[in-house]
């Protein structure tokens, strides 16, 4: 079992299906989540500053609660609450004065235990690529997929550690276990842009235009992402290329939930898995509205 | 603190009988029976707690004594020069009194295009309404209508309410929730959107409506909220003391008073709206009270100086349950809801003596006869007691039902070291609610022109008795008619009023002369008595 | 004048004589009987409270109180009418702060995720630090309400939020500003309003009354003598 830590963005945005599809997918792969009783957003961003404690409070209350609930560890879908999580708990397991600091604050002693996972490498090692491929349904021939890694979940890699941070290759393998096809192209592991979507708007655009053109030239059909803000940033710079100019941007459980049959049809297999008895539970962020 | 090892010791006899207990249909009592136990036991009945007033329209009739003291005291300003005032201004409609009546009242008095002031003695929203725990009734079911709650609150009130008061209650009541609703009050449903509504004392439908056990502070909560979002002016901690009337005899406006700089203010205003609460930080009787801080019949004093009849003032509401253990919350009210979810009474033997669910004087009676009968509980104070078996809610219902819909009783039992899942709550009568009031109309007209009054102040829709549920719709259905009617008149009236006076409170003063009631005592006394509040102040 | 009759609902003289603690009102040493509240030690002491005392029961929270206990350092909150003296308590109350009040028209709102972000922005700085619900004296998780606010879901915050006294202890110890016991207001009247699931049968009465369908039975009601109205409500069925 994994505690489940969604995020304020992927629930903010769940109408986009990003956690639907992730959790769906999960589920009929016999892994099972539970979502954390509590959680606070993880900051969005890491507090570099040595010297400033409070940031890694609501980080390292989700990493204890999953340690408390004796999963195996943490599943994040966003890659920028990965690479908080995962930043705070390299930072946990080491800094002796962070330990003392938050642990005094918060009345506990956390050492980094936890194991924070991004759910492409869930799919990778808890899963195996050779199991997804037996539960392909309707491969994916013709497509041709631009998988965009940006920064978060890749840099730093000593403390991230995911893949090779100059060469990834993880959601090429996964792809193409579905039956697309992969294309390489540069800048895939550049920057999207990010915040500065909101005070330097061109400057962001121009950022995800780059990745966007580079993409399409190298003749993709689509282009992937595991980043909610990747993906807005991306879909936002061809808001005025003409329609026949934009590539479509998608999250990379889109293409694997189309592969494996649909969402519905995952959600189904879960519900046979019995995966909490009732299939729409799972999946609905705010059910009780 | 917890129950003594002897308290412990007579709590098993309450758990040996408690199965036996279960599905057992204890006996309503008859008409005379009733009759019976409200004659020998309900303090409403003790003559030597009365006297007659001597001052003033009601003069001759019998209050207790406490109201007399208020009611026979001197005003605290002298209306023969009367002090300095700052910041005086000018409105449409006075609202004196930051509940749930002055609230709605305000509300619906801005809704119709006045220039609204709410002046209220201490915090907006600082009122008995906070404290209603159980619920609001209102007809709103297929199987409950208006006239099935008229002859509920008719034979409640022992048939001496006023019918056209009764009439306007139980037909505004749907539009009540409504409005509510409409505001964003979040009553408990059931799953298919319909109100959840439950048993109260005395009625014949469910039709208590209820949010948790907090119903009343969400209604004030947002009722207050409401206020503040539409920018109507409030001033806290300025209490009226007493009422101006123009030069002929209508209300025109009051004196308030910064309790904090003590200075003085003047309002005229077109038309008043009273709704200052009730009397129950009087103590009548020396009861404890599950009232609020502000209860101290201040706008009985001062409509009662400006000529406005009071009716029903000899009857006052024990309401049967006040906790009686542990001694930080004697007095503290354990809400009906408790009963309407199945706990009864039970005496020292553990049995029990009186149906759990009759209407609050006979119930609280009963208490206070088996009491005196030598069948209660004496607590370590000295304070007497039965046991309200609260567990049985959880045998009943299924565990968990405690926590979810009684969540404020037993975190205020929880903090005490009591745990009312497992272990009853020893209770006897505390003084809950005065019956009567200011005499109004179904307009919530006083006797004095251009005077509304509203809520617990007014006197005359309970009769001589009011059924749980009832105040929270009464200060809503008239606060909401206060308001809109006194927007109205002031909106018919072109000019402000020039010559306030206090003519009616000199003349008050000699009758208090004339009569020699020259005590220390002034009124209205705004904060309850030292002694009430304080063990060094005893007498 | 004839003297006041009434008797104390504080405590009875049998409390007086019983074991007493030294207390410090805004540093200043009182001894007052142990078994009493804070609020009740403060009337004892000789304090005649305007502002921050109300109910005194628990539900309108007017008597925030801030202390801490002899030598140790963490600071306590509480209600004063539900929180006991403690031998060599320090206090003081916290009986107004100026939080921030929003106007909005509840009527012209929706019920969607941004809503509650756009009324109170402030919201998305919180740091997670907990000092809300650590203050909270009715043990609310304020920070989880406040989380849910975030993200929208605001059935969740309503619910979560549901027993809030407005006391406004957690805005008093906010790094962030936040005025989370408003927030949770909000959340809830948006609920009420709309999320909360829609009946038909309140306002199917409403129209009922108003088309004066129960008009002749009140008035023969109202007219009725004491006697059939007895008989009526003495035989009435029960639901």
């Amino acid at each position: 079992m994994l505690s489940y830590y969604p995020g304020c963005t992927v629930r903010a945005q769940q109408d986009d299906g990003f956690e639907r599809e992730a959790l769906a997918l999960l589920a009929s792969l016999d892994i099972q989540t539970h979502e954390l009783e509590e959680w606070e957003c993880c900051g969005a961003v890491y507090p570099e500053a040595r010297d400033e404690y409070v940031g890694l409070l609501s980080s390292v209350r989700a990493l204890q609660r999953t340690w408390d609930a004796g999963s195996q560890g943490m599943l994040t879908l966003c890659s920028a609450c990965f690479h908080v999580m995962r930043r705070v708990n390299h930072r946990m397991k080491r800094d002796e004065e962070a330990q003392r600091r938050v642990g005094g604050y918060l009345g506990n002693m956390y050492q980094g235990e936890t194991k924070v996972f991004h759910l492409l490498e869930v799919l990778r090692d808890l899963v195996g690529y050779p199991r997804i491929q037996e539960a392909v349904v309707t491969p994916l021939k013709g497509e041709k997929m631009a998988c965009y890694y940006g920064c978060m979940l890749l840099r730093p890699k000593e403390e991230l550690g995911l893949v090779d941070s100059e060469n990834p290759r993880l959601m090429e393998a996964l792809m193409e276990t579905l039956g697309a096809t992969t294309v390489r192209f540069p800048y895939q592991t550049d920057c999207c842009g990010a915040y500065h979507v909101y005070r330097e708007a061109p400057l962001a655009a121009a950022a995800s235009l780059k990745v966007i053109t580079a993409a399409r030239e190298a003749g993709a059909t689509q282009i992937i992402t595991a980043c909610p803000l990747c993906k807005h940033n991306l879909e936002a710079c061809q808001a005025s290329l003409p329609q026949k100019e934009r590539l479509p941007v998608a999250y990379m459980t889109a293409p694997l939930v189309k592969a494996l049959g649909g969402v519905q049809r995952l959600e189904q297999m879960a519900f046979q898995n019995g995966e909490k008895g009732d299939p729409s539970h799972a999946f609905s962020g705010e059910n009780s509205q | 603190m917890s129950y003594t090892q002897a308290m412990r010791e007579l709590i098993k006899r309450v758990e040996e009988t408690r199965h036996q207990r279960l599905g057992y249909y204890f006996p309503r009592m008859t008409p005379e029976e009733k009759q019976e136990v409200l004659r020998s036991y309900h303090p409403d009945y003790i003559e030597s707690q009365f006297r007659q007033v001597k001052v003033g329209v009601n003069e001759g009739d019998r209050f207790p004594h406490e109201l007399c003291d208020v009611l026979e005291a001197h005003p605290r300003i002298s209306p023969l020069a009367i002090p300095p005032t700052v910041n005086d201004q000018e409105v449409d409609v006075l609202i004196i009194g930051g509940g749930g009546a002055g609230a709605s009242a305000a509300l619906l008095a801005h809704e119709a295009g006045a220039n609204v002031l709410l002046a209220t003695k201490l915090r907006f929203g600082d009122a008995n309404t906070v404290m209603a725990q159980g619920g609001i009734q209102a007809a709103d079911k297929p199987q409950d209508s208006p006239p099935t709650h008229y002859i509920d609150v008719m034979g409640g009130g022992h048939y001496t309410n006023i019918p056209e008061l009764v009439k306007a209650l139980v037909s505004d009541a749907p539009a009540v929730i409504d409005w509510l609703e409409s505001l964003g009050t979040m009553f408990d449903k059931d799953t298919d959107g319909s109100m959840h509504t439950n048993h109260g004392g005395g009625t014949s439908r469910k039709r208590m409506h209820s949010a948790r056990d907090y119903t009343g502070a969400e209604i004030m909560r947002v009722l207050r909220d409401e206020v503040l979002c539409r920018n109507i002016p409030v001033v806290e901690f300025s209490p009226a003391v007493e009422l101006l009337l123009d030069e002929q005899g209508r209300a025109a406006g009051a004196i308030l008073y910064n309790m904090e700089t003590q200075e003085y203010q003047m309002v005229r205003a077109k038309t008043v709206v009273l709704a200052t609460g009730g009397l129950g930080r009087l103590h009548t009787q020396g009861f404890p009270t599950s009232n609020h801080y502000g209860a101290t019949a201040d706008g009985l004093v001062m409509a009662y100086r400006a000529g406005a009849k009071l009716a029903f003032m000899d009857t006052v509401q024990y309401h049967p349950t006040g906790a009686s253990y542990p001694e930080q919350v004697e007095g503290f009210l354990i809400t009906e809801k408790v009963r309407g979810l199945g706990a009864t009474p039970l005496n020292i033997e553990g049995e029990q003596f009186v149906y759990h669910l009759e209407t609050r004087d006979v119930e609280a009676s009963a208490i206070i006869r088996e009491c005196a009968r030598g069948k209660g509980i004496t607590a370590p104070s000295g304070m007497q007691g039965v046991w309200l078996d609260s567990p049985i809610i959880e045998t009943i219902h299924g565990e968990g039902t405690i926590e979810k819909e009684l969540p404020a009783m037993l975190r205020q039992f929880i903090r005490f070291g009591v745990d009312i899942r497992k272990d009853p709550i020893l209770v006897y009568p505390t003084l809950h609610y005065q019956n009567g009031g200011v005499l109004i109309n179904d307009q919530a007209e006083s006797t004095v022109e251009n005077l509304f009054v509203a809520g617990e102040v007014s006197g005359g829709v309970h009769g001589r008795n009011r059924l749980m549920g009832n105040s929270l719709l009464d200060i809503l259905v008239f606060g909401r008619r206060a308001g809109r009617n006194a927007a109205a008149r002031a909106l018919e009236t072109s000019r402000q009023p020039v010559d306030l006076t206090l003519s009616h409170v000199t003349a008050y003063v000699q009758e208090l002369n004339e009569q020699e009631l020259s005590g220390h005592l002034t009124s209205p006394i705004l904060i309850p008595l030292k002694k009430n509040l304080n063990p060094r102040f005893q007498d | 004048m004839e003297e006041i009759r009434t008797t104390s609902e504080a405590a009875p003289p049998s409390a007086i004589e019983k074991e007493s603690v030294n207390i410090f009102i805004m540093g200043k040493h009182y001894e007052v009987p142990a078994s009493l509240t804070i609020m009740k030690a403060f009337e004892y002491a000789g304090y005649t409270l305007i502002r921050g005392c109300g109910c005194r029961a628990g539900f309108c929270g007017a008597c925030s109180t801030v202390y801490r206990i002899g030598n140790r350092h963490e600071l306590k909150v509480g209600l004063a009418c539900q929180t006991k003296v403690e031998e060599a308590m320090y206090l003081t109350q916290i009986p107004f702060f100026p939080a921030h009040q929003v106007t909005y028209d509840l009527q012209e709102l929706q019920p969607s995720g941004n809503q509650v972000v756009a009324i109170y922005p402030e919201i998305t700085k919180c740091l997670g630090c907990n000092s809300c619900s650590n203050v909270c004296p009715q043990d609310l998780k304020v920070m989880k309400y406040v989380s849910h606010a975030i993200r929208g879901e605001i059935s969740k915050a309503a619910d979560e939020s549901f027993d809030c006294l407005m006391c406004g202890l957690c805005a008093s110890r906010c790094p962030a500003n936040i005025v989370q016991y408003k927030v949770a207001l909000l959340c809830r009247r948006l609920h009420g309003k709309h999320l909360s699931p829609q009946n038909s049968h309140v306002k199917d009465r409403v129209a009922e009354i108003q088309a004066q369908h129960y008009e002749a039975d009140l008035q023969q009601l109202m007219e009725a003598d004491r006697q059939s109205l007895a008989e009526r409500y003495d035989n009435r069925d029960i639901e």
